[in-house]
């Protein structure tokens, strides 16, 4: 394939909102034709509790969404491989384009117990589990796709320990992380009543799926979907059932559920559709090809979302480093040195990250704007040394010096913000450029047979 | 050139000419040097002249560095058009250990530097011919590697041409010590022919010998415990990349250390009077 080709095609995938597969991650450590899509510019829309109700996120929130982020809470290989939360749970949604040869069977998941990650834990079998979106999740008790676990702070370190051979986490970090997830709330769906009911702004074959999703059947045993989808209750029950799919799983929400397909504890199923045929083929519910059409368009009232995405900026993630200095600040005066190197670990790798966005003049992309683009690089460059100066001065116990190398860390921050505005256009915080980097580098990086990009996504154009 | 490329020399050819440093006709079409040898305000001159002296030495030195560059680069095109693959990927490996040693001071000719090692691409340059003589069953990249070749004659040439001067080269080590943090963390740069830790060691080779060469006792005698902390970190980035294979190098660690010499570097530059060149300075 040309080049040309190749880009051209890459701009259309992008376009399409997906990644391109990738090299991701460190591949001497994962697979070849391991994809984390990192690159993508356009991510799920994030919506914290606190900060949406006009307040902040308090310390403690701050340090786990910090944590979320940090491929060091982590044991090796995932640590070395620079996994995260993050990378699965992209944003606290999901991430549609995840992929780990041999252990994901198709993108969006992976087995998670693996002999990659974790020996200890390991048993023989693979289990693909679909990554499930992390929004709503301080109501979707209990944890795990089959429901094993009641408590999310118990989940939480159960990811931490058993599924990424992670050292054992302070409490603190535990309570912090989970604070964090406990933030993440719905997308709101104009759609929805609060009691779950349509509004007069979902259509009417949505309408007409609404009574059908209501209905009691028979062959269920005399149940609807609400029956367990109660629409007065985030449409889930906090029960298992075993529906035929290899076990007993618990009731998946079905908000916002337009942008995490695909679908049922393993994401077999990539549309509503399918879905509906399932239950439809299962239960011998006779449905007709018309009540079929109206229940997906119900699955897709209730699961829309008010702006489901939005473009990484430059902008937004200097303002997430920033809360990240919180507990930083917080670790220093405690003299909690474990935080201390947690954290500028974390905020100086996303602030390289934020740096390698703004290509270099040996970069194809970057060699005639590097008007724009020095400027953004160095400001990045040099707060990623700062940071390093509070970690240094910390370590050796001059904990005043630490600290007022933050209050510089802040202020160059401050400064540099409108030098990497300035240089947005020419960097890869645009998608089309970040489209052809990818496809350049894509050129330079081995890798195995790539996968296919997931083909819908829950979408209104593809029911 | 890593992943990406430094960018912090804060150099023009315009001042260049200003300060009547910069050599007439296609040096200064290549070269981006000259107001290295600046921001000398407040040095004590002595100092300077010291550190200039430094400099010269360790050019001498990167010299070889450059002459087994364009030597190999010249034996890899040989063994091309002999139709001996084999021949031209060693002396393909042999050249780029010349190219990464010196990556001290080939961004102050970023034009040649893109032209010889631009990253992301599998057209041009080192990564260019990577691309197609580590392929199995690719054609040989003649013209490629042709053009490579008149490439590396050119940088020769502007670097004989040329004095080095201390500001620069540390400037220069910092901006490599810093570029090592993310050599590793996407695989590397030269993932085709599986030589990307020879790369990083190879980067770590230049900042050691600069250091030694051009700082080592000029700092010490300023500021011990500057010079001790550089000389630590360069020695722990040294012990991560001292490995088997590139798997086993620990990408985090690596990043933390190489940061951290960045910055120790930067300190040192304030001990010497000079601002601290941490790649905030935007004026240029």
């Amino acid at each position: 394939m040309s080049r040309g080709v190749q880009l051209a095609l890459s701009c259309a995938l992008l376009c399409a909102g997906l990644a391109l597969p990738a090299q991701a991650g460190d591949p001497t450590v994962l697979p070849p034709g391991t994809v984390f899509g990192e690159e993508r510019v356009r991510q799920p829309r994030e919506i914290l509790h606190d900060e949406a109700d006009g307040g902040r996120q308090s310390d403690l929130v701050a340090l786990g969404n910090m944590a979320f982020a940090s491929p060091l809470i982590f044991g090796d290989p995932a640590r070395k491989a620079g996994l995260t939360c993050e990378t699965c749970h992209n944003q606290g949604d999901v991430n549609q384009v995840f992929f780990i040869p041999g252990l994901s069977d198709r993108p969006g998941g992976l087995a998670v117990i693996n002999a990659l990650f974790n020996t200890a834990t390991t048993n023989g079998l693979h289990r693909h589990i679909d990554i499930p979106s992390l929004r709503g999740i301080r109501y979707l008790a209990p944890y795990g796709r089959d429901g094993r676990i009641a408590a999310l702070r118990d989940f939480t370190r159960n990811v931490v320990v058993n599924e990424f051979a992670g050292p054992e986490p302070s409490p603190k970090l535990v309570d912090a992380i989970t604070a964090y997830m406990e933030q993440i709330d719905f997308l709101p769906n104009p759609k929805l009543a609060s009691d779950g009911q349509l509004t007069d702004a979902a259509d009417p074959a949505a309408r007409r799926g609404e009574v059908l999703f209501n209905r009691n059947f028979p062959q269920m045993g005399n149940q609807s979907c609400a029956g367990c989808h109660h629409p007065s209750a985030l449409f889930v029950d906090h029960l298992q059932h075993d529906i035929g799919t290899g076990g007993a799983f618990k009731t998946q929400t079905l908000l916002n559920a337009d942008f995490t397909a695909p679908y049922f504890h393993d994401g077999r199923y990539t549309t509503f559709g399918q879905v509906v045929d399932y239950f439809d083929g299962t239960y011998k519910l006779g449905l007709t090809v018309a009540d079929k059409s109206d229940l997906v368009a119900y699955l897709q009232a209730v699961g829309d979302g008010e702006q489901p995405f939005e473009n990484n900026t430059p902008d937004r993630e200097l303002d997430e480093l920033l809360v990240f200095s919180r507990p930083l600040e917080r670790a220093i005066a405690e003299r909690d040195m474990p935080v201390v190197d947690l954290a500028v670990g974390t905020i100086a790798h996303e602030m390289r990250e934020l740096q390698e966005r703004f290509p270099g003049p040996s970069d194809p992309l970057g060699a005639g704007e590097q008007a724009l683009l020095k400027p953004a690089r160095s400001a990045a460059a040099g707060l990623v040394i700062q940071l390093r100066r509070v970690q240094s001065a910390a370590q050796a116990g001059r904990y005043e010096e630490a600290m007022a190398a933050l209050k510089t860390f802040r202020n160059r921050a401050d400064a540099a913000r409108p030098v990497f505005l300035a240089a947005l256009p020419v960097s890869l915080y645009d998608p089309t450029l970040a489209a052809q980097h990818q496809a350049l580098v894509a050129e330079l990086t081995p890798s195995a047979t790539q996968p296919a990009p997931l083909a819908t996504a829950g979408s209104h154009a593809n029911p | 050139m890593l992943v990406v490329s430094a960018g912090c020399l804060l150099l023009s050819p315009v001042m260049a000419m200003a300060q009547g440093t910069a050599q007439p006709g296609i040096l200064l079409a290549e070269s981006n040097s000259a107001s290295e040898r600046q921001p000398g305000k407040g040095m004590d001159p002595a100092l300077e002249a010291k550190l200039d002296e430094a400099a010269a030495a360790y050019k001498k030195l990167a010299t070889a560095d450059i002459d087994s560059l364009v030597a190999n680069s010249d034996k890899m095109l040989a063994a091309m058009q002999a139709g001996d693959a084999a021949g031209a990927r060693q002396a393909w490996i042999d050249a780029r250990a010349g190219y990464e040693r010196s990556e001290i001071f080939t961004i102050k000719f970023p034009s040649l530097d893109s032209a010889i090692d631009s990253w992301p691409n599998s057209e041009t340059g080192f990564h260019g011919i990577e691309a197609k003589l580590f392929t199995p069953g690719a054609a040989l990249p003649l013209a490629e590697t042709q053009t490579l070749v008149d490439k590396v004659h050119t940088l020769q040439r502007v670097f004989n041409g040329e004095p080095l001067y201390g500001h620069g080269v540390l400037v220069g080590i910092g901006s490599l010590a810093f570029e090592l943090g993310e050599s590793k963390a996407k695989g590397g740069e030269s993932a085709i022919s599986g030589t990307s830790l020879l790369d990083i060691q190879h980067n770590v080779d230049g900042i050691e010998l600069a250091w030694n060469t051009v700082f080592a006792k000029i700092v010490r005698d300023k500021n011990a415990g500057v010079a001790d902390r550089v000389e630590k970190e360069i020695a722990e980035v040294r012990q991560l990349v001292s490995v088997a294979s590139l798997d086993q190098v620990d990408a985090q660690a690596l990043e933390q250390k190489a940061e951290m010499l960045a910055g120790s570097v930067s300190d040192a530059a304030v001990e010497l009077g000079w601002p601290a060149p941490d790649f905030t300075d935007t004026d240029d």
